[in-house]
């Protein structure tokens, strides 16, 4: 033990030092959040729960094409559909395995309908896997519970716009036949 | 042959001479993406998206209409290339819908791939698009006008390929499409050809329809379960669950050629009456029961009959549909656990036949039929043989033949779709086949065509010669109702073709042939001093010479079908029957049923609770053919694996294991416990197949009908095949019976007229056997005083009105027709 060190222990220098640093904080504002009583906004673009976009005629928006899943890399989604009464698609199932998820987005950037979204939801925390398993009925309802109206429409233009949607024959080109394109 | 050397993107590669630049390419591993190029038919021309630069050439040459020449340097990806592929997927797009998210070809979609790679983001034009409606109205194919591309492929390989020709161009202009003829519901073979071909999602399969997105499946390579071709289809998987089935070029013997059974007829696995548990019959009621229990009591129950009436007293029926390893086992058990020889299958009334005309005739215990063999013949003349509907895939090796200069003659007395295709249609009297071949070769030999050094040194030369005095032209017209000149002109034409072939089937449900014209069509063969494999006739089911050959049939002194099942006296006092359903396939159902009755114990193994099983002791379920690993023998002799794809049903184990633990339950061990070790012995035991010497020996055949037409019974009933089923198994698919679901009576025009029957009428058939219900279809392509009735399906009954003929005369079934 140098002598330097000796002192050090004797008068305690670390220990004050660190009490100074502790009376100094005990007047500054806490950066602690008090979750969950006190909870944070999420961020714009939060990628969270996921849930299945309601039309305005309370249909479901997806017509099960598919891509979500063909992009997924962690394969959570899976997609049952069929022929419907008049002769159109209609998706049965639409399940994704939240536990399996790991949030890329890929699957809503991938959708050409702007379908499948991530809504700001993040506290789904379960006993159960089942809980953690979506039905599309369950994804409905998470659409309706934390996306339906003003919100979703924000998301939709800022970050869920599909890019199909967004090319189009500009009006001042050749038209053949004199028809454009409906 | 001629190859020629020439350069494609800096490589150099080799290809025959008067091979395209494309087929060069695609043969050397290089694409050039293509949306109307078919590998089995003639250059179109018509996408232009092949375009390549071929150096010191101005413009842009087609690959696919352009033939490859020495020293050729050709580019096919270039700029210009590029562009020019840009502006054509432009225009295609111009009217493409794009519903990919609902299109079922999105993922394996050709315009989609290109349009991914070659393809603009916007589009420098702009049109309307066509909005037609979706046609769903036809079975099993469904119609998108709207995303055609007007390629042509479909109408191509269907008129060309297939030779049926139910679609073409309709409309000029933008408002061409693609349609049956006056827009009707489409009404063909429904062989999904054209489903496979269509580059982008106007054709699709509706019984796929909107079920899954390519990307979900796995696909599985199988060999198809129905008739002998052995073709391989591509199953897909989704979740334990097959749900398509389709060709794809180079994979297997039919190269991507399919018919709808092959397409279509995979779900007969997932029929309702598939069996799940064993089960015992108590108290009158079959009962469910555990594996243990039924084996327990069918090792107890058949050994006490072995014990009473010694081992001759059980029999056997194998089947033609199980794997030859599930084949082998059902005999060696019977062979070496049970010690009886009283084995056979169905196919004594079919391929037996066949065998045994080729063992009388040429001494030969295995010959299959040659895959390439109708090409290979520039006259091809088949016996009373809708090839086409039998073997629907090899069948299109004789419309090719056809089509590539071989003379066709059909010798039929309906018109079916081989015909319709033929060079040559002889429209015979039916059953008169024999007659045919005999009078041809009277003629030969009067005229003395046939080749005297060869033919003269085989036995029996004398006695042929001898048994062909009374089939003159003269007797053989009156007998055939073709004309003196005919007969004549075939014979001559016949014997004077440089490569010959004689084909005919062996369908145990066709009664218009028998051994006799097998035996006459051997004659003729050796008459002209052709090799065996002249004469081709394939076994009929998927493993029927499989099955033949690992020894399902008795080997010396066993009982053979007509002794088992149609003997008066009632010798056989227990059955074993595997996956066959006697009382509906086999003939005279009253005489089976009666057997069947008879039988102190009867135990069915099948897939099914058919009717054989609601009569049966003990009933064990059995695994099909995608759920059990094994092998089947094509007609062509290949051993081909079929494999494990998705899940048992139940509690249901494959065939072989059965006969493993059923052995262990008698207390004798065969010493086999699985599918590699049967496969090693059965290799073994086919490894001798083949192999012995040809001994050719003429035998006269007599045409004869063993029940004639008489005033009671003035027609005379043909049973026959459709193309859309095989065998009764196929009438357990709900996909192939959306097409045909119920047998019927076709019937000439004249014959309604003169019985007052209504076209889809309900009419009496009867029989000195009995009678039944059906419904009547008249029909410009049956020949007057003959009613042609399909014998597939169970709830027709047909078999109430036939009998079983194994030996030379005709079977043909004396009808009357009522109307009900």
């Amino acid at each position: 033990m140098t002598f330097n060190e000796l002192t050090k222990r004797i008068f305690m220098t670390e220990i004050l030092k660190g009490m100074a640093l502790t009376l100094k904080t005990m007047f500054t504002k806490p950066v602690t959040r008090q979750y969950p009583e006190e909870k944070r906004e999420a961020l714009p673009g939060f990628r969270g729960l996921h849930a299945l976009v309601r039309k305005s005629d309370s249909s479901l928006r997806c017509v099960g094409c598919g891509l979500c899943a063909a992009i997924c890399p962690s394969r959570c989604i899976s997609i049952y559909t069929s022929e419907g009464v008049d002769h159109t698609k209609v998706v049965d199932r639409y399940e994704v395995e939240v536990l399996k998820c790991l949030f890329c987005g890929f699957c809503v950037e991938a959708c050409p309908f702007g379908a499948v979204v991530l809504t700001e939801h993040f506290e789904y925390s379960d006993y159960s896997r089942e809980a953690l398993f979506m039905t599309k009925e369950k994804l409905l309802n998470n659409w309706d519970k934390f996306m339906a109206g003003k919100k979703g429409e924000q998301y939709f233009e800022k970050y869920w716009r599909p890019l199909a949607e967004d090319f189009g024959t500009p009006e001042n080109q050749p038209v053949l036949k004199n028809r454009r394109a409906d | 042959m001629n190859l020629v050397e020439l350069t494609i993107n800096g490589k150099t590669v080799k290809a025959a001479k008067g091979a395209t630049i494309l087929q060069a390419a695609l043969k050397n591993g290089i694409y050039i993406p293509n949306l109307c190029y078919d590998r089995r038919l003639s250059p179109y021309g018509g996408c232009r998206m092949c375009v390549v630069e071929v150096e010191g050439q101005k413009g842009l040459s087609a690959a696919c209409s352009t033939q490859i020449r020495e020293g050729m340097v050709v580019f096919t990806e270039t700029p210009v290339v590029a562009k020019s592929r840009k502006a054509v997927l432009e225009l295609l797009l111009l009217h493409h819908p794009l519903d990919c998210p609902v299109c079922d070809k999105a993922g394996e979609c050709k315009l989609q791939d290109m349009a991914y790679k070659y393809g603009s983001t916007s589009n420098r034009f702009s049109a309307s698009r066509k909005d037609e409606p979706e046609r769903l109205d036809s079975p099993v194919v469904e119609r998108n006008p709207n995303r055609c591309i007007l390629c042509g492929l479909c109408v191509r390989i269907c008129q060309d390929h297939q030779g049926v020709g139910a679609i073409n161009f309709i409309g000029r202009g933008f408002k061409t499409k693609i349609s049956p003829a006056f827009e009707e519901t489409l009404d063909c073979e429904f062989c999904g050809q054209c489903i496979d071909v269509c580059p982008v999602g106007a054709l699709g399969s509706k019984t796929y329809r909107f079920m899954s997105r390519v990307w979900y499946m796995n696909e599985e390579e199988m060999i198809c379960p129905y008739c002998g071709c052995g073709c391989t289809t591509n199953l897909s998987v989704r979740q334990g669950k097959i749900i398509r089935g389709r060709g794809k070029e180079g994979v297997g013997i039919n190269d991507g050629d399919l018919c709808g059974k092959g397409r279509y007829g995979f779900d007969y696995i997932y029929a309702e009456n598939r069996l799940k548990t064993p089960m015992i019959r108590k108290e009158g009621n079959l009962v469910r029961a555990s594996w243990d229990e039924a084996l327990k009591y069918v090792a107890e129950r058949m050994g006490s009959i072995i014990e009473k009436h010694g081992p001759a007293s059980v029999g056997a029926i194998g089947s033609q549909r199980c794997s030859i390893e599930d084949n082998f086992m059902l005999q060696k058990f019977m062979r070496e656990a049970v010690g009886t020889d009283n084995i056979d299958s169905a196919a004594r009334f079919g391929y037996a036949k066949a065998h045994k005309a080729m063992e009388k005739s040429f001494g030969s215990d295995f010959m299959p039929i040659g895959w390439e063999a109708p090409l290979n013949a520039k006259f091809l003349l088949v016996i009373e043989s809708d090839i086409t509907s039998a073997m629907p895939v090899w069948g299109l090796n004789f419309i090719l033949a056809r089509n590539n200069g071989a003379h066709l003659a059909v010798a039929d007395s309906k018109e079916t779709k081989l015909v319709r295709n033929s060079s040559q249609w002889i429209r015979l009297v039916p059953g008169t086949g024999v007659a045919l071949l005999n009078g041809m070769m009277k003629v030969i030999i009067d005229e003395g065509l046939y080749d005297k050094e060869k033919a003269q040194g085989i036995q029996n030369f004398s006695a042929l010669e001898s048994s062909l005095k009374d089939y003159t032209p003269a007797a053989v017209s009156a007998i055939t109702g073709v004309s003196e000149d005919e007969i004549r002109n075939l014979a001559r034409e016949y014997s004077s073709a440089k490569s010959r072939l004689v084909a005919m089937t062996s369908g145990a449900s066709e009664n218009i042939k028998s051994l006799n014209t097998m035996l006459a069509g051997a004659n003729l063969v050796m008459l002209l001093g052709d090799s065996p494999d002249t004469l081709q006739i394939p076994a009929e089911f998927s493993n029927t010479l499989g099955m033949w050959s690992a020894g399902v049939r008795p080997a010396e002194q066993g009982k053979e079908m007509q002794e088992m099942l149609y003997a008066k006296d009632a010798s056989l006092k227990a059955l074993y029957i595997m996956g066959e359903n006697p009382i509906v396939t086999f003939h005279d159902v009253a005489a089976v049923e009666n057997t069947l009755k008879g039988m102190e114990l009867l135990v069915v193994q099948d897939i099914f609770l058919t009717d054989t099983a609601k009569m049966a002791d003990v009933v064990l379920p059995a695994c099909s053919w995608a759920e059990k690993d094994g092998t089947f023998m094509s007609a062509a002799g290949a051993v081909q694996k079929i494999r494990k794809i998705v899940k048992e049903t139940g509690e249901a184990i494959p065939d072989w294991e059965i006969f493993v633990r059923l052995s262990k339950a008698m207390g004798k061990d065969l010493g086999l416990n699985s599918v590699a070790e049967i496969s090693a012995q059965v290799s073994e035991k086919l490894s001798t197949l083949g192999k012995n010497d040809l001994k050719l020996s003429f035998n006269p055949a007599a045409y004869e009908l063993i029940e004639n037409s008489s005033s009671e019974f003035p027609m005379l009933l043909v049973t026959a095949n459709i193309l859309q089923h095989s065998g009764a198994l196929s009438s357990l698919s709900r996909n192939l019976d959306s097409v045909v679901s119920d047998a019927y009576l076709e019937l000439s025009p004249a014959d309604a007229e003169k019985y007052k029957i209504i076209n889809e009428s309900y009419v009496k058939v009867i029989s000195k056997r009995g009678e039944i219900l059906l419904k009547a279809i008249i029909s410009n392509e049956v020949p007057e005083k003959t009613v042609f009735v399909p014998i597939h399906f169970a709830h027709a009954k047909v078999n109430t009105l036939t009998y079983p003929a194994v030996n030379g005369g005709i079977p043909l079934v004396p009808v009357r027709i009522e109307p009900a």
